[in-house]
């Protein structure tokens, strides 16, 4: 059986394993934007707090994928909890990071004219300042998708959801039939994934960043 | 009116302070020009009475109420304010821009179209072809004048303009300023305007503040006085010189005295016997025409005429020009029969500066 004929015989199974990839890794982004941007506004006109936020940002993405996912085993169970949680904590630098880079970025003018025009701090930031940093943001957010679409396949080690499964099992009893194609099928699977998230990242910017600005 | 007591403003770490003692009354209608050497601390004392920074000490009033106590974002939507670098916002059209303020207070969508398009064409920019534009395809002049009209937008009784005309070609700077000129003087709002170029303070100012580096005021008087009595050696060398050419700008033609000439009918050109050397002027049907001397036949051509409006400086410049250095005083329809020279300019210069002279010891 060659691989596309392997691919066709459990179509079902892919597409459902595919789906779930997607849909974790999806929400991990959205909690870890929330996170992330929210953390970057508090924290982009200090200095100590904006380095410390980083700082820790920075130590989640060094701890192996593995032993994270292991480590939270105990608080958090098996499925997707703990998958969810890991995802989020590795997704967070880029994004906490390009955030503080994109606001503090816009031009010190732009921002003296809003203040002489009376905009308040609030009207500036979600008028002036983050649409101005809104394409670097999305950069981050855009880097932190690729990353977990590859981490996310770990998350079969802890029964999490996803195309690691198939990645894992065929590594498992590699030699035998099909284990190839099983892995490659995983491996693929991701590889798809991350091309039809990045179109729809280049849609998001076109549709949610100003002419002026691109 | 906006007064400013005893104001200092010390930035941290700063040994010298960017202004000191700033006493300085903007009377309500009035353009105060604030002029002076790079760094003496324009854009600070502008940024002082929008509150955009806090003074040191010292205090400053808007209509005789202290703006410490009032809410500054409030304080600032009734004092627009022309940055120095413009500061367009990049992510919105021009439109979008110059309607931010009207937005913010309110104004439905139908009125703030037709006040964008209303200041887009009075900063002398087409509606149709810049409202739906972004700041990037704009030039720096065409900048600027959206950063004006912007700052118009809202009818604001006060105007803070930081070099607004600093990037402008010299003849669209021109119109611009007389455009404003035209519009302020109906619309009469409290401007204190910042410029770095005397020529400027001259032609807008009803007033011009004189700063020096550290923020101290030098002079603070009518442009007129200014030119006629500089206050001190650092004033004289600020105004440059040509002080008195400069002056000029600010007198009109009207204001100074022609001298009726003596005149003939075309008719009359035969019987003219000697005259005293001068020549006499031809006029006909009441328009100059020929400047004639007995004996000379046809004489020469009246080459130039000028209309009671324009200022002594025009006047002068076209005096040089002129084969005859006479100029003929005209009204509208090209009438006239006064004739200045180049004399007649100097003596208005001298009785001008003799009059400031006694003001300044009264
Ligand atoms: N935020 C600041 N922090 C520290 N020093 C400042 C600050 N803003 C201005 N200064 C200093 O205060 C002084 C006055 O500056 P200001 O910008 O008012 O000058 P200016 O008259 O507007 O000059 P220019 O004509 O070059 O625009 C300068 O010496 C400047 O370095
Ligand atoms: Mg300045």
């Amino acid at each position: 059986m060659n691989l596309f004929e392997y691919v066709s015989s459990r179509q079902e199974l892919v597409v459902e394993l595919t789906l779930q990839h997607a849909l974790v890794v999806a929400l991990s982004i959205a909690i870890a934007t929330i996170i992330g941007v929210g953390t970057g506004v508090l924290v982009y006109r200090r200095d100590r707090a904006a380095r410390m936020a980083i700082a820790t940002a920075g130590v989640f993405l060094t701890i192996p994928s593995f032993a994270l996912f292991g480590l939270l085993i105990a608080p958090l169970g098996l499925g997707y909890p703990p998958t969810v949680v890991a995802l989020v904590l590795y997704a967070l630098l880029p994004i906490l990071r390009n955030t503080v880079t994109g606001l503090r970025s816009v031009d010190p003018a732009v921002l003296e004219s809003a203040r002489g025009m009376g905009l308040g701090r609030r009207r500036r930031l979600l008028r002036i300042e983050l649409p101005l940093a809104w394409p670097v943001i999305l950069t981050g957010i855009r880097v932190s998708t690729l990353v977990t679409l590859g981490i996310a396949a770990i998350a079969a080690a802890i029964n999490g959801p996803g195309l690691g499964d198939l990645i894992f099992e065929g590594i498992g009893r590699i030699g035998a039939v099909n284990a190839l194609n099983q892995t490659l099928t995983g491996i693929l699977g991701v590889v798809v994934l991350a091309l039809v998230f990045d179109t729809l990242f280049f849609g998001v910017r076109r549709l949610t960043t100003s002419r002026g600005v691109r | 009116m906006i007064r400013l007591s005893g104001i200092e403003k010390r930035f941290p770490g700063q040994t010298v302070p960017a202004v000191r003692h700033l006493d300085l009354d903007i009377p309500r209608g009035e353009v105060v020009v604030l002029v002076g050497p790079s760094g003496c601390g324009k854009t600070t004392t502008l940024r002082l009475i929008n509150r955009l920074i806090e003074p040191t000490a010292g205090r400053i009033e808007l209509d005789g109420e202290d703006v410490t106590e009032v809410d500054p974002d409030a304080l600032r939507r009734r004092m627009g304010y022309v940055i120095q670098q413009i500061g367009l916002f990049p992510h919105m059209t021009i439109a979008e821009n110059i309607g931010m303020v009207p937005r913010i207070l309110g104004w439905d969508a139908d009125r703030i179209r037709a006040r964008v398009d209303e200041l887009l064409e009075l900063v002398g920019l087409a509606a149709d072809e810049y409202r739906g534009r972004y700041p990037k395809e704009l030039s720096g002049g065409q900048s600027q004048r959206v950063g004006v009209a912007r700052a118009m937008a809202a009818d604001p009784p006060v105007l803070l303009m930081d070099e607004p005309f600093g990037a402008i070609d010299p003849i669209t700077r021109a119109r611009l300023q007389d455009e404003f000129q035209r519009v302020q003087d109906t619309v009469a709002k409290t401007v204190v305007f910042v410029t770095h170029d005397i020529d400027e303070a001259v032609k807008m100012g009803d007033r011009i503040v004189l700063l020096r580096v550290g923020g101290e005021i030098a002079q603070y008087d009518t442009p007129e006085r200014i030119l006629a009595a500089p206050a001190d050696d650092f004033v004289a060398s600020f105004i440059g010189a040509g002080a008195r050419v400069r002056g000029l700008t600010l007198t009109r033609l009207s204001d100074v005295e022609a001298t009726p000439w003596p005149t003939v009918e075309p008719g009359e050109l035969e019987r003219l016997d000697a005259t005293d050397g001068r020549p006499l002027l031809v006029l006909e049907d009441g328009r100059p025409s020929r400047w004639v001397v007995a004996g000379d036949g046809a004489g020469t051509p009246v080459d130039t005429v000028l209309r009671r409006d324009v200022s002594l400086h025009d006047a002068l410049d076209a005096l040089i020009g002129s084969e005859s250095g006479r100029a003929v005083v005209v009204d509208e329809d090209g009438r006239g029969r006064d004739v200045v020279e180049l004399d007649t300019i100097r003596a208005a210069v001298v009785a001008m500066r003799r009059r400031h002279a006694d003001e300044a010891t009264a």
